[in-house]
Parts: C-alpha cells; sequence; structure tokens
C-alpha cells in the first residue's frame, strides 16, 4: 500500500526533473549560432560557451600545450541522420612573457594565429571550422550539433602522424564517451530550415 | 629498458604513431623499435628533435631551471637527471619535457606529474617546476633490464615482470637467456623478492633455476654441470651516503653433465651425484656524483667483493673469491670520458660460474671469451676508457687472465667505435692481436 501511495510523488519527481533537464538543454541549444556563408557553408559561433576556461586553462597557464577536439555535425531530415560531419583538432598555448593566447589547426593545411585574448582564441577555432550543406539536404529541417572536449591529460592520445592528425583517430575518438578526466561541451541547434540560417558576409 | 623504448618511441612518433600508448604492447614491436630507433641512430639523426606538431609558443624561450618537487632527485636514474640538467640553458621543448615526465612517473612510480612553467628570473627565460602526485602504491611492469647480440656469441636477454605491492615489497620474476656473462649459456627462471625493512635496510631472497648449454672449446665434462639452482638470501644496508653493504649467502645446487654414451659405474656413479656450492658473499660499494659548474659533473664508483664457498656450510667447494672494481667518469654536457678498473683473484677450487672471464660485451669488448681462456681464470686484470661525443661513442679495452701460481697471460687490447644513446647501443670492436682484424659486433641495450 505505502509503495501505491509513493508512487505519485516519484512520478512528479521525475516529471520534474525531465522538464528542468529539457529546459536546461533548450537553453544550451541556444547557445549554438550559425550563419551562412557565400560560398555556402556553415559557421558557427557559441559566444556563450568558454571552452578555455578551468583546468584545461589553468594547464595552459602553466605553459603546457593542451588539444582541443572538435567535431561538427549536420544531420537532414531526422536527428540521427548526420549527412556531414567535420572534425579538428587545435592546440592551444599561452606566451608566458607576453599573456597572449597562440591557436594552431593541426590537421592539414596547417595554421595558426597568436597574440590572441581567450575569446579571441576560441573564435579563430570556430571560425575555422567551416560545415558544408549538401544542395539535396537543403530542402528538409536541419540540425547542427557541436561537441569539444579538452584533451585528457592522463590519456594524450596517438594522433600525430605524417602528415598532419589522424582523421580516423579523431571520429574514433569522439565515438567514445568522454572520459571523466576530460572537460567537454555539446551544443544543438535544430530544427530549422536552410533559409532560416542567417546570411553572413 | 622498455621505459627508455616508450621514451623513444614517443619522440619518434612519426614512425610508431600507434605504440605510443600501449605500454604494455607486445615484445615484437618494441623489438621492432629499438631496431627503428638505432636505424634513426646509425643514420645520424637526432631523434629527440624531431618537430614537434604540437609546438609551444613557449619554445622560442630559454629555460633557466627546472625544480623537482615532491621527490628527491637523488631517487631518480643518472640517464634523467642529465636529462633534466640538459634542459637547463636551452630553449623550452615541450616533446622532450613530455618525455622526461614520462620517464620520471616511471621511475618513481608517481600517478601524475604536473608541468608548471612560468617566468624565470631573466628577460625571457622560463623555470620549469615538476610536481610529483601521487605515488603508486601498487604496480605492474615488464622490463627488459639486459637485450643484445654478440656476434660471436650470440643473443643474451632477460624479460622481468615487477610487482610493486606497496611501498616497502617488491616481487618479480622472469626469464633469462645468457651467453655473455659466464662461461656457460645459462637459461631459465627466476624469482625475487625485495622487502624495504627501514630506509637503510632491505632484504633479499633470489632463487634461479637454469639449464646450461657448453661451448665445445670449454671441455672438461668432469666440469661441466646440465643445471644449476641457486638461493641467495641478503640483506642491503645503507651504511652511509653512497656507502651500501650487501651481506647474505649464496646457496648453489650443480647437477652434474651425464654423458649417456659412456655407462655410469664406480666413482662415475660417485662423480653423477648433486653438488653444493655454499658461500657466504659480502659486497661493498661506493658510489658518488660530484657536481660541477653547468652540466658538468664526475662520477666516482668503487666497489669490493668476497664470496667464500666453505665446507663448513655444507658445500662440496672450497674457494674465496675476490674482486675489486672502480670507475670514474667525467661528464661535461656533450663529450664524456669513463674510465674502469676491474681486478680478481680466487683462490681454492670453484665451480665454472664463479671463474673470471675477458672477451665478452663489457670486457675485452672485441674478443670471444672462448678464444682467451674456455675455463676462464682465478686471476684477471682489466682496464677500459671510453669516450663519447654525442651519440658516438669510442672505447678502449686492455685485460689479463692468469691461473693460481703462473705468470699473467699476454696482456691483450681492443678499440671499438659506434653509436650509443642511454643504455642502447650499436657497435664494432676490434681486437688488437697483429694484422689480422676480426671484428665483432655488438647491438643491444644495457649490453
Amino acid at each position: 500500500m505505502k509503495a501505491d501511495a509513493r508512487w505519485p510523488r516519484r512520478f512528479a519527481a521525475w516529471v520534474a526533473v525531465s522538464f528542468c533537464a529539457g529546459f536546461a538543454l533548450a537553453v544550451v541549444a541556444q547557445d549554438l549560432y550559425l550563419q551562412r556563408m557565400q560560398d555556402d557553408s556553415i559557421r558557427i559561433a557559441a559566444p556563450r560557451t568558454h571552452f578555455l576556461a578551468g583546468r584545461a586553462l589553468d594547464r595552459i597557464r602553466d605553459g603546457n600545450t593542451v588539444h582541443f577536439d572538435f567535431q561538427v555535425s549536420l544531420s537532414s531530415g531526422l536527428q540521427q541522420n548526420v549527412v556531414h560531419r567535420i572534425v579538428e583538432r587545435f592546440s592551444v598555448s599561452y606566451d608566458l612573457w607576453e599573456e597572449r593566447f597562440s591557436v594552431s589547426r593541426l590537421r592539414l593545411p596547417r595554421k595558426g594565429a597568436s597574440h590572441l585574448s581567450p575569446q579571441e582564441a576560441e573564435t579563430w577555432c570556430l571560425n575555422n571550422l567551416a560545415l558544408l550543406a549538401p544542395r539535396e539536404v537543403r530542402d528538409k529541417p536541419l540540425w547542427v550539433k557541436l561537441e569539444i572536449r579538452a584533451e585528457d591529460p592522463m590519456q594524450r592520445g596517438p594522433l600525430f602522424t605524417d602528415p598532419g592528425v589522424n582523421l580516423s583517430s579523431l571520429v574514433e575518438l569522439f565515438s567514445r564517451p568522454a572520459s571523466k578526466n576530460q572537460a567537454s561541451w555539446t551544443l544543438e541547434s535544430g530544427p530549422l530550415q536552410w533559409g532560416e540560417i542567417r546570411q553572413g558576409s | 629498458m622498455f621505459s627508455e623504448v616508450n621514451l623513444l618511441i614517443l619522440q619518434h612518433h612519426t614512425k610508431w604513431p600507434e605504440i605510443c600508448m600501449k605500454r604494455r604492447c607486445s615484445m615484437l614491436l618494441k623489438l621492432l623499435t629499438i631496431v627503428t630507433c638505432m636505424a634513426s641512430l646509425a643514420a645520424g639523426r637526432d631523434i629527440s628533435r624531431n618537430a614537434d606538431p604540437t609546438e609551444n609558443v613557449n619554445s622560442r624561450y630559454t629555460v633557466e631551471s627546472v625544480e623537482l618537487l615532491g621527490c628527491p632527485k637523488a631517487k631518480l636514474s643518472r640517464t634523467v637527471r642529465e636529462r633534466i640538467d640538459k634542459m637547463v640553458g636551452n630553449k623550452y621543448d615541450t616533446l622532450a619535457l613530455t618525455g622526461l615526465v614520462w620517464k620520471i612517473r616511471e621511475e618513481v612510480r608517481a600517478q601524475h606529474i604536473n608541468v608548471r612553467v612560468g617566468r624565470g628570473l631573466k628577460p625571457e627565460h622560463l623555470a620549469v617546476r615538476l610536481e610529483v602526485e601521487g605515488k603508486r602504491e601498487k604496480s605492474f611492469d615488464v622490463t627488459s633490464p639486459k637485450f643484445g647480440y654478440h656476434s660471436r656469441q650470440g643473443f643474451s636477454g632477460e624479460l622481468e615482470g615487477v610487482i610493486n605491492a606497496g611501498g616497502r615489497l617488491r616481487l618479480a620474476g622472469g626469464y633469462t637467456n645468457d651467453s655473455d656473462q659466464l662461461l656457460e649459456r645459462f637459461e631459465g627462471f627466476h624469482g625475487r623478492a625485495e622487502v624495504r625493512v627501514t630506509d637503510a635496510v632491505s632484504l633479499k631472497f633470489r632463487y634461479a633455476s637454469y639449464q646450461q648449454t657448453w661451448n665445445p672449446a670449454v671441455g672438461g665434462m668432469a666440469l661441466r654441470y646440465r643445471n644449476r639452482e641457486s638461493f641467495e638470501p641478503t640483506a642491503s644496508i645503507q651504511l652511509a651516503r653512497g656507502l651500501e653493504w650487501n651481506t647474505g649467502v649464496s646457496i648453489q645446487r650443480l647437477d652434474p653433465f651425464i654423458d649417456f654414451a659412456v655407462p655410469l659405474a664406480g666413482p662415475a656413479v660417485k662423480a653423477a651425484r648433486t653438488e653444493a656450492s655454499n658461500a657466504v658473499v659480502n659486497t661493498l660499494r661506493y658510489r658518488r656524483r660530484l657536481e660541477g659548474a653547468g652540466t658538468h659533473h664526475q662520477e666516482l664508483e668503487a666497489g669490493y667483493g668476497l664470496r667464500a664457498a666453505t665446507h663448513a656450510l655444507s658445500s662440496d667447494y672450497s674457494y674465496q673469491q675476490h674482486t675489486l672494481h672502480g670507475g670514474y667518469t667525467f661528464d661535461a654536457g656533450r663529450q664524456q670520458l669513463r674510465v674502469t678498473v676491474l681486478a680478481g683473484v680466487l683462490r681454492g677450487n670453484a665451480p665454472l660460474f664463479d671463474r673470471f672471464l675477458l672477451g665478452n660485451s663489457s670486457t675485452l669488448r672485441g674478443y670471444n671469451k672462448f678464444d682467451i681462456a674456455p675455463r676462464g681464470a682465478s686471476r684477471i686484470a682489466h682496464g677500459s676508457v671510453d669516450y663519447r661525443y654525442r651519440l658516438f661513442q669510442a672505447f678502449y679495452d686492455t685485460g689479463a687472465l692468469a691461473e693460481a701460481g703462473g705468470l699473467m697471460s699476454e696482456v691483450k687490447h681492443s678499440v671499438g667505435a659506434g653509436l650509443r644513446k642511454d643504455n642502447m647501443q650499436i657497435a664494432v670492436a676490434f681486437p688488437l692481436r697483429g694484422v689480422r682484424m676480426d671484428p665483432v659486433f655488438l647491438i643491444g641495450v644495457n649490453f
């Protein structure tokens, strides 16, 4: 009898938790902004997400090089139907004398930028993730998901080969859940139509 | 050895990226890696200077100091201490630092090492701080204390698994197949336990069971044995800083070599019984490192060993073996000079494994031990001079053997050259005996 009496209360608790989680997800989802470029590629921006923070930032400020792995996936029709995916690895270090950040993209073609503030460094990384939407999927609802993972200092992976970073290793890395030592961020946007994505310059 | 290999793999990631993180990868892969690294060394490529794809913006600054916290520097091996010293005054190299951190982590069995780099006192200089965190209470590691190839004696190697059960107990077991150290090729398993009683006193128990294979040059069927079992309980006492005394007993059982073509009867049956060679062992070792200016330093080492077998210990053999060795190393950064001497006297009737020999991977390199004294000798005198410049090494060995009551044999000389990186070497050595050049090739780790 007692168990039956508890049941509605538990149900209400679960509903509340689910609602809060859904609400939090919705708030987070709004943090990913998309912009359609002239070459029909999609640029992403996450002004409220700061991955240069916490332990990773401490390690960078301690003179270490910290790697960040990025995965952007584009789904069409259904959220599970991924039609395009890009993965990149960036290394971030901090100039101890000039007190500015330096970022490098490790996949080819390699490029980098220095003398950056933390926000500029974050933006530089996101600006170097160009997502292409195939023409045939543009008439269907689209979802974009951004995943960022700071390198786990305890498990530095063998991603470097000649030349650049091993793409399959990066894809495999995102197929596994992040470890408990790893800071990670997931941002989603969608469903939205191609025409709803703001046109950029 | 594997830690060295792991370090090289890490630095040599262009060829072996997948091996980097597999610290328990197979022996074959590790051997392949040694060969690859050796090939790089032979090609004159300094593998520690591979371009770092994750180049740190601070790599243009100079390292002013490297500080180790949470672990006394004296606990680290000489190689690691040298690496730390070499970093000072050079540009900040994250890859070299990562390799160093890995090595320290293995040596001090730490869970993690925090790397903190800050501004140095001088402009554009950096101060590196390595913070050792959380000693691993239990760990298992597979090492190969020795592995190598001698073109006259073939392969020799040892593989050992070590379990560190807490800070005070260490258990190890392994397999050995060695044709370099003694007159016999011995093959078999060994196990040992080390208990640290206090910081200055530890107890060691070692058991080994080996089968012997003999080179025909040894001859003397009655001297040979086919199995050798040994048990050695010893105590190691730190008498003063750098001075260590090891004392204990060595109990050896020797199964005689039986030639089944000859029927056993009468005295032959008596001769075929198991023999014992039980001895009291004592070793006194002194080692001191003198730090000089910059990366310069000197190292002194000396030791005396006494092995006394007596019938009072139910031994079938009665003998005393005295050995004296000394070494001096002068390290001036890229250059290193090392001089070692060894002298020994054997009194009484000792089994073959305790007789002196010359002509292996550490003495009279370039000679074959069976060409000098196939049954060993009871007197030894040996000296060696090694010079290293970066990876290049050149050496000169000289030595002589003699029997009790006899004069020393002709003094022999040999020279050699090769490449050496830490404990790994590849070398070719020549005996100096007239016009005939008969080279010996040596390749291996701790060999």
